[in-house]
């Protein structure tokens, strides 16, 4: 035998002893929640919170007893915001670590990547973050796939309530082109003029996702003739786009109200000064409001997990667990199939309030919080916070 | 809305300082590929940690005094320099007159480290370093007004030209990297040190992004991974305008800029695929770019 | 070693890591059977990215084009057009060859780094092209739900698809390097003006190696898509393209099979890694590194070294790169 094919044969060998001993590890007794969260890659600020809140909630858990007299193992996967890579870690989840479901997913992307394979290998998913209504759509909708976050129909026609009530006549908007933005886009626009069927939608700009400069689509809302903004430049890309903005005196100009999550604790912290005031923003939790016992069981088993202040995409994390608990709990198994079938029409008594998933196509009806960005006024906290928070249910505009 | 002169005027300054930007990247990648003959794959990763080193001194260190914008960009310009320096001494040296896979390898084995360098010291949340004071808001210019600050940066932009020009045609420096390029072992049986004029390109180019990094960062935001995109676009710039020549760079930034510009108004369901585009039919027209010269090889 | 020899030893090897991996869904569960199936798409994909830079010494820097192509119009052919299996696969791998056609008539008017650029911008061009046509690529979300015939839903029985087609187009690709074709890139490589003296048209020669090469890329992205049944943009992104330059200089450019180790080990590197850290990008950075400076000929140059020293004669591969000092 040649050296070459030694070689190739040692590689193999090494292939197959080394999956070997990895699926060896995988029997035990504890419940095992797969979870798909990017903690590098574009949107690792909010998967890393998401992941903690998830933590939490399986801590306080596992202090209860766990479930169903088993403890709740977590094991954790970067998807690094890249459907090929959630693809291929949702799968050695299932194969490898047998997980009995799969929560997560930041981007669209990744969340119908994890969900093509959750149909393929018959397991339950919990979609904590991700919004876009394909998602559920008549072509994706499988008995597997859930979510517990709000979708782009409630965020965009939340919004669009808002500027009816602010009574914009004319209105731009910018929002990214991919399909995040797309679907906000459509449904605003469609909400609005069913609001107010007066209303001229004057200019939609569409800004790459990637764009590091926002100039010409600044420029040319300048020289449109709106009175307010719709915007899903979300918190990720939002510094950029409000620097170069408020150069322009963009702020002054409009109205102004954004998609995507303008009003998360950490990221008002880390605008500071450079945040814009006065524009409409959004949050699914908000640490200052409401004042009710279920958000401050919340709040405190945060601050026990991270030891600060809690952002609100530590509530999607906890939020999906606590679905998946439920259901596991109320199913009395792990089975797929017995979880699916507890999940739907599950009501859950959440740091918002109840919420319930429906059975129609699976989702939470998770509404939103909006607020009007302006100085802080609670003693001791310097950021920019959003006030008249207002919590927007989803049940009438969900579809 | 071309015809309105303010808008019309205000997409051109738009088109200029997109442009200026990445000429700030191009110049220093251009220059190096021209006389060390080394794709460097780093130079967007240079760029990047030039901004997280301007943040760490604007935003941290001198945050509140008064210019701390400029010592930060001087800052992280000697960063940079004394980075690629050492990374040149101990590394790169060796690799040159390798295959050329060698060194794209070798830089981007660096963009990983750098970009992992970055997550660890400083997060992967959202920074931005403020507008300075003196270049807040924006400035009227008669016929339209636009921000000041990015008038500022088209102006570095223009000075970095200005002054790359006459280093490399009017220093002894510059004949000596101009020489370096035509016939390295002339140069050396000359009794140059050849090995000296290369580590200095490398440093004198990563120096420049490094500043322009953090001058950058002040009109928009840092992020890991920020330089995957920049770099395909400074690469660009550089195919176009001709590889190692300066003013092909400045000129391809400026059509890059324009095209984004105007694009983005005119066809903008296909300004992510006009530059590309253009790259290609002036490709078509000119295979070694607008003001690059065919190599022999 | 003679030509005979040669090719008897390739085919053990050929034979011998297909017997490994047609056992490896017979004694380990669905996990081995997908990271194996993944491998094998790797591997033809590292072959066929190194017939171009192996053998014919050009550097292409956005391989991830024909991936994606192929990848896409497999996609599309079979669930939007309900294609029949084998047409739509062999027209997916065709149109992937097209692609090379046309960009490689623009690349190979240049040469090193420019070809290298060159290469690079077109794959961002495709990747662009995807991002944006959405109501055909599905844009950002990806292509999801490929209509994979029945008799490859079940993970083995596409593994053992992946692995006869993975041997097919391998064998093809032996045998190219080893024909007279073959010979005739290694001289468009060693020395271009001597080849062009010699009668030879160098560009054409570059021209039909880079359709090639695309066309058993295209074999994998078409491999890739069955595998994932969804597409993703990410495909197409230049970072793609990295990963297989990386896989093949791993392995060691200089021999046939140095690229398919590259590409075993890398994947099965970065599985194990990244079970325990978030810094595999750092891992990857200091591995390659001390490759480039510690291993110029690949991992399987370890092999070669060794047998070196035993006083056996060299392999089929070409001498490592010349080092010319730089002072």
């Amino acid at each position: 035998m040649t050296i070459r094919s030694r070689t190739l044969l040692c590689a193999s060998a090494l292939a197959i002893i080394s999956s070997g001993i990895n699926t060896a590890h995988a029997q035990d007794d504890n419940i095992k929640i797969g979870v798909l969260l990017p903690t590098t890659g574009g949107c690792a600020t909010a998967g890393t919170r998401a992941l903690e809140g998830h933590s939490a909630y399986v801590s306080a858990l596992n202090t209860d007893g766990g479930l169903l007299g088993r403890q709740v193992e977590t094991v954790h996967r970067d998807s690094q915001c890249n459907p090929s890579v959630a693809t291929a870690a949702a799968r050695d989840l299932v194969t490898k670590d047998g997980v009995d479901v799969l929560i997560g997913g930041v981007s669209s992307s990744e969340a119908l990547a994890i969900s093509e394979v959750a149909k393929q290998e018959g397991v339950v998913y919990m979609a904590g973050i991700p919004k876009t209504v394909q998602l559920t759509n008549e072509d994706n909708l499988h008995p597997y796939v859930f979510r517990a976050a709000d979708n782009t129909n409630t965020e965009a026609k939340s919004a669009a309530i808002i500027a009816d009530r602010l009574g914009w006549d004319s209105v731009c908007t910018i929002l990214l082109d991919y399909s995040y933005g797309h679907d906000l886009g459509e449904a605003f626009v469609e909400h609005f003029a069913a609001l107010r069927p007066d209303a001229a939608i004057t200019n939609q700009v569409w800004p790459a996702a990637n764009t590091d400069d926002y100039s010409p689509f600044i420029s040319q809302l300048l020289a449109s003739d709106c009175e307010g903004v719709f915007s899903g430049v979300w918190a990720g890309v939002f510094p950029n786009f409000a620097k170069q903005a408020s150069a322009f005196g963009f702020f002054d100009r409009f109205e102004f109200i954004s998609a995507g999550a303008l009003g998360s604790a950490k990221f008002l912290e880390t605008m500071g000064d450079e945040m814009p005031r006065g524009i409409w923003g959004n949050a699914l939790e908000v640490w200052y409001y409401p004042n009710t016992d279920g958000h401050k069981a919340y709040l405190d088993a945060i601050a026990a997990e991270i030891d600060e202040r809690p952002d609100a995409f530590h509530s999607t994390g906890w939020v999906a667990m606590q679905f998946i608990a439920d259901a596991i709990k109320n199913a009395g198994s792990t089975d797929p199939d017995a979880i699916s079938a507890a999940l739907k029409g599950l009501t859950i008594d959440s740091i918002s309030g109840p919420l319930t998933i429906r059975e129609s196509d699976q989702q939470a009806n998770r509404g939103i919080f909006w607020g009007q960005i302006a100085d802080s006024d609670i003693d001791g906290y310097d950021a920019p916070i959003m006030s008249n928070v207002e919590y927007i249910p989803a049940d009438e505009i969900m579809d | 809305m071309l015809t309105n002169p303010m808008f019309l005027s205000m997409t051109i300054l738009n088109g200029i300082s997109i442009g200026m930007v990445i000429f700030v990247i191009a110049a220093g990648l251009t220059l190096i590929l021209g006389v060390l003959r080394v794709l460097n794959f780093a130079h967007g990763a240079f760029f990047m940690l030039g901004g997280y080193v301007g943040w760490q001194v604007a935003e941290v260190w001198l945050d509140g005094v008064p210019g701390a914008l400029w010592i930060a960009a001087i800052a992280a310009g000697l960063v940079l320099a004394v980075l690629a320096l050492i990374i040149e001494r101990t590394m790169l040296k060796h690799l040159y007159g390798r295959e050329e896979y060698y060194q794209l390898l070798f830089t981007f084995a660096l963009v990983l480290l750098i970009n992992d360098a970055v997550k660890v010291i400083w997060g992967t949340d959202i920074l931005t370093i403020a507008h300075p004071d003196s270049l807040r808001g924006a400035m009227d210019l008669g016929i339209t007004f636009y921000p000041k600050y990015r008038l500022f940066l088209c102006a570095v932009g223009i000075v970095v030209a200005v002054l790359l020009w006459l280093l490399v045609s009017k220093t002894r420096w510059g004949r000596l990297t101009r020489a370096a390029r035509m016939d390295r072992e002339m140069l050396s049986a000359l009794g140059v040190r050849v090995s000296l004029v290369y580590a200095s390109v490398f440093v004198l180019g990563a120096m420049l992004a490094g500043i322009g990094g953090a001058l950058a960062a002040a009109d928009r935001s840092l992020y890991p991974g920020m330089d995957a995109d920049i770099i395909v676009r400074t690469f660009i710039v550089v195919i176009i305008g001709g590889l190692g020549s300066l003013w092909g760079a400045f000129l391809g930034a400026l059509i890059l800029g324009l095209i984004t510009a105007f694009g983005t108004v005119l066809v903008p369901e296909f300004e992510l695929v006009l530059i590309y585009l253009m790259m290609i039919a002036i490709l078509m027209f000119r295979p070694w770019g607008l003001l690059g010269r065919e190599e022999a090889r | 070693m003679s030509p005979a020899i040669e090719a008897r030893n390739a085919a053990l090897v050929a034979i011998g890591a297909a017997a490994i991996f047609a056992a490896i869904p017979m004694f380990f569960g669905d996990f081995a059977v997908y990271l194996g199936a993944e491998i094998l798409i790797y591997i033809l994909f590292a072959l066929a990215f190194n017939l171009m830079l192996g053998q014919g010494g050009l550097v292409s820097f956005g391989h991830a084009a024909y991936f994606a192509i192929s990848g896409y119009a497999l996609a599309i052919l079979l669930t939007t057009y309900s294609w029949p299996f084998w047409p739509a696969f062999i027209a997916a791998i065709v149109l992937a060859g097209i692609a090379a056609l046309v960009i490689g008539y623009f690349c190979i008017r240049l040469t090193a780094i420019y070809f290298a650029m060159l290469t690079l911008a077109f794959s961002q061009l495709v990747w662009a092209i995807a991002f944006k046509w959405d109501d055909v690529t599905g844009g950002d979300e990806g292509f999801i739900g490929v209509a994979v015939p029945v008799w490859l839903v079940e993970p083995s029985s596409f593994y053992y698809f992946a692995l006869g087609t993975v041997l097919v187009a391998g064998t093809l690709l032996w045998v190219i390097t080893h024909s007279a074709f073959g010979r005739v890139l290694r001289a468009t490589k060693e020395n271009p003006q001597r080849a062009e003296f010699l009668g030879l048209n160098v560009r054409r020669v570059r021209l039909v190696t880079f359709v090639i090469s695309g066309t058993f890329t295209g074999i994998a992205g078409a491999l890739f898509t069955l595998f994932n049944r969804s597409v993703f943009v990410e495909s197409a992104w230049w970072t793609k393209s990295a990963e297989v330059l990386i896989m093949s200089i791993l392995g060691g450019v200089g021999s046939f099979f140095g690229p398919a180790l590259g590409a075993a080990v890398l994947i099965l590197l970065d599985r194990a890694i990244t079970e325990f850290t978030q810094y595999w990008p750092t891992v990857l950075g200091i591995i390659l590194i001390l490759v480039l400076f510690f291993l110029p000929d690949g991992l399987i140059g370890l092999f070669r070294r060794k047998r070196a020293e035993d006083g056996d004669e060299l392999g089929d591969a070409d001498p490592a790169p010349s080092r010319t000092p730089a002072e």
